[in-house]
């Protein structure tokens, strides 16, 4: 606590202060060039830099290694290609960096290697001495993963026996039997409890799987599994060639693949109160609303979501299953327009780019927009969408951005509260701003009624744009909102202190980014580090917090670099489980028992 | 007084920062499916029922959500049943759906194992399948601690050794009681 208070006022007396010419060594980097422009263009004011190796720039958030984009020093710098804001140096500390210059410090970034994922304060934790043994930790990923105990006469724990694999290397064969390269369908029993751990491990992570939430919509449980959308990051835990960034690129969905020995006759979802008398699926039509008079529409033969024992997963086939119709609205529903009738022939599981971002899913999920209402860039927007982009892919929650950033989008002249005050402007421009990106969508039935046998279900409709774009993304609600080209605001300010406020044009362009912002890997190793180890790390509280915290952050932040760098799922389970945490059988009591300390031996010094 | 105000929630803001930091360490324990298919088995198949009422059944007191898509409804003399696989839902099908992942120890979990150990021991065909394998010429409290704990744990293994010392110098402690004892302990649900 004092330390912190001590940090707090040494800040202040900082800013104070202010930038003093002092005497200056070059830092010592592995780029003669860059130490020089460090040295000359940054040093005045940053003069910690001079003490500083690479791995001091990388643990301090301030360079990615490889990825000068993504690095806080290089993106930041006036005349750098990065797409961030771009304030270093000030103006009135003079011009800004020459190309050469720039290009010197893009270069030393590029070639510095991800280190390795030892952290060595992770060590000062234990302290017992009472570490697992090699078949424990078999032991421990067998029944984190399988969800069952290891039986006492597994070929590997033999293996492992007769000295001839170590626990880690156990865990890692364990972990290629749910291998989805070759086949779509997993075979071994063991292989199939890996994926369906996993698969509840990543669908946890979703913040919305209710399907039940617009007009009665609960024949949209028939034909979607919520899980599918987990199954992006099951499939490329489980595909070598499915890099995690892939997660945000193209249009294919995913599905899991399911077997049952029972026939599938009833509902899954119990709609009605009593289960003396469920309902059978022959009964009812998903489609066809009505066949004859005036109304005609083509029969849609769906085949029901698969139910039973995850066996595997895959892509969704293209074309398979195609709705013929859509409406956006029921008849005689008088706050509406009259009813509008689609024939569209749309594939119902294809993406609308940006992969996760755009599948289908997903948007239904988390759209909560009325039945047949398009957004009107006003009050009328798919906030929720774009709240859980950040929630469900970064771990942030909003504001994402700070409050000044805000004042510039602040206008007191708009009907709209949520546009005049800063605060509330704070967080509607990051979630107003990129929902602009799915503008053209609504949420249209596939029939006219969801009474007597037909069962309603709701789908993602494209509006086409008719018109040019003249409406501001954050206004104050405009009909032609919808019918213009979608393009979005992004405004962001990364936990490294990296603001980006720029506009997109699509959601393979949102994927992108995502892809590679350091928010997103660092919240990928923050949530296995919580399924391996029990530890749930606050990611916004690095620097004012405890001894064991920050060491904690030190080294999640090496396995976000790592993960970002080889973009394998395993590889990141693989540095947890070869690490101390995972070891040393006492290691989180002595950290418990650390929380309750002062740590004052964890100095500056030591991090 | 602007100027105030703002000096005033920048103290909140780093106050809270400080003293209320969102880091929890907390024991990895078991799901319900781990829990539940380690006491099966134990104590074997025909204690089924127990285990599922008591463990399976419970996904908010041990964690692990169920997926209400690996189960079909199907008909039978009584009525309908559901079946499927160990990751079924029991009830509540969004409740259930969303539990979560990992929980942590509670007087309820503590509470909910004792209650099936006890159950478990009671019924004698459990307790008969737990110490069919118990060999009476070796060390019961060994015979009966690797029944829960079949890798490692030497030096809690030592712990109890210790503890019994006594005891079991003038008499062999019942195979009934160490089944018990060795069910409730934590530390086999903890991975």
């Amino acid at each position: 606590m004092r330390r912190t208070l001590a940090a707090f006022l040494t800040l202040i007396l900082l800013g104070l202060v202010g930038c003093q010419e002092l005497p200056q060594k070059t830092p010592s980097i592995s780029s003669v060039d860059a130490a020089k422009v460090l040295k000359n263009r940054c040093l005045d004011c940053h003069r910690d830099y001079q003490n500083f190796k690479d791995e001091d720039f990388i643990k301090r958030g301030l360079v990615v290694p490889g990825k000068p984009q993504s690095s806080f020093l290089y993106a930041s710098l006036r005349n750098s290609d990065s797409g961030a804001e771009q304030t270093m140096p000030p103006k009135e500390a003079g011009d800004p960096l020459s190309p050469e210059e720039v290009l010197a410090l893009k270069k030393w970034i590029e070639k510095i290697k991800v280190p390795e994922v030892k952290v060595v304060e992770l060590e000062t934790f234990s302290k017992g001495g009472d570490l697992l043994s090699e078949a424990e930790i078999f032991s421990r990923c067998y029944g984190q993963w399988l969800r069952s105990p290891l039986p006492r006469h597994h070929t590997l724990l033999k293996k492992i026996e007769e000295g001839k694999l170590s626990g880690v290397q156990a865990c890692k064969v364990l972990l290629n039997k749910a291998s989805l390269e070759k086949e779509a369908i997993v075979n071994s029993d063991e292989g199939r409890k890996l994926i369906q751990t996993f698969q509840s491990l990543h669908r946890s992570w979703f913040s919305e799987l209710n399907l039940y939430n617009t007009d009665e919509q609960w024949g949209n449980f028939e034909i979607y599994d919520p899980g599918n959308l987990a199954a992006y990051f099951t499939y490329s835990l489980f595909h070598s060639k499915k890099d995690l960034a892939s997660i945000f690129r193209g249009k294919t969905s995913y599905e899991l693949i399911r077997k049952s020995d029972a026939r599938r006759e009833y509902f899954i979802f119990p709609y009605q109160e009593t289960s003396a008398k469920p309902l059978k699926l022959k009964n009812f039509s998903f489609g066809s609303g009505e066949e004859k008079g005036e109304d005609v529409y083509p029969p849609w033969k769906i085949r029901p979501i698969p139910t039973g024992e995850i066996v595997g997963i895959r892509p969704a086939p293209k074309k398979r299953d195609i709705l013929p119709t859509m409406v956006d609205t029921r008849k005689g529903q008088k706050e509406f327009h009259g009813q509008r009738v689609y024939h569209l022939n749309q594939d119902i599981r294809l993406g609308r780019g940006g992969g996760i971002l755009g599948d289908p899913l997903f948007l239904l999920l988390n759209m909560k927009m009325e039945i047949g209402k398009a957004s009107d860039g006003g009050k009328r927007i798919p906030r929720k969408w774009a709240t859980s982009i950040f929630k469900d892919f970064m771990c942030r929650d909003l504001p994402v951005v700070p409050i000044p950033r805000a004042k510039k989008y602040i206008r007191k002249d708009s009907p709209l509260s949520f546009r005049q005050k800063a605060s509330c402007v704070q967080c509607h421009m990051s979630m107003d701003g990129i929902a602009g990106l799915i503008r053209n969508f609504e949420v249209n039935y596939s029939v006219d009624s969801g009474l007597g046998r037909y069962i309603q279900t709701s789908h993602i409709r494209a509006r086409k744009s008719t018109k040019t774009s003249a409406t501001p993304i954050l206004g104050d609600g405009d009909e032609k909102y919808s019918l213009e080209p979608a393009r979005g605001l992004l405004a962001f300010q990364s936990r490294s202190g990296l603001y980006y406020e720029r506009e997109v044009a699509s959601l393979e362009e949102l994927g992108d980014f995502i892809a590679e912002s350091s928010d997103f890997y660092q919240c990928m190793s923050k949530r296995y580090l919580y399924f391996l180890t029990g530890i749930n790390l606050d990611l916004d509280g690095k620097d004012l917090s405890s001894g064991h915290e920050r060491v904690l952050w030190q080294f999640n932040q090496k396995l976000a670099l790592r993960l970002q760098d080889h973009q394998s799922l395993r590889q990141l389970i693989e540095d947890i489980i070869s690490s101390p945490l995972y070891r040393d059988r006492h290691y989180l009591q002595n950290m418990k028992n650390e929380k309750q300390r002062e740590p004052a031996q964890y100095d500056e010094a030591s991090y | 007084m602007r100027a105030l105000r703002t000096v005033f929630t920048l103290m909140m803001l780093f106050f809270n920062h400080v003293l209320w930091s969102q880091t929890q360490v907390q024991t990895r324990y078991g799901d319900r499916l781990f829990v539940g298919e380690l006491l099966l088995r134990v104590f074997g198949p025909d204690c089924k029922t127990i285990v599922e009422k008591e463990v399976f059944n419970k996904p908010h007191i041990f964690g692990g959500p169920c997926d209400p898509y690996s189960q079909r409804l199907v008909k039978v003399k009584e009525g309908y049943k559901t079946v499927g696989p160990r990751e079924k839902c029991s009830e509540s099908f969004f409740s259930q759906y969303r539990a979560d992942l990992i929980v942590e120890n509670s007087p309820l979990r503590s509470g909910a194992i004792a209650k099936v150990c006890q159950s478990l021991s009671q019924k004698k065909a459990c307790l008969n399948h737990a110490l069919k394998g118990i060999d009476k010429e070796k060390d019961s409290i060994e015979e009966i601690f690797r029944l829960f704990y079949p890798i490692g744990h030497e030096r809690l293994l030592g712990e109890f050794k210790m503890a019994f010392e006594d005891v079991s110098r003038k008499k062999s402690i019942d195979h009934k009681f160490l089944l018990k004892l060795f069910c409730q302990s934590e530390e086999w649900q903890i991975l």
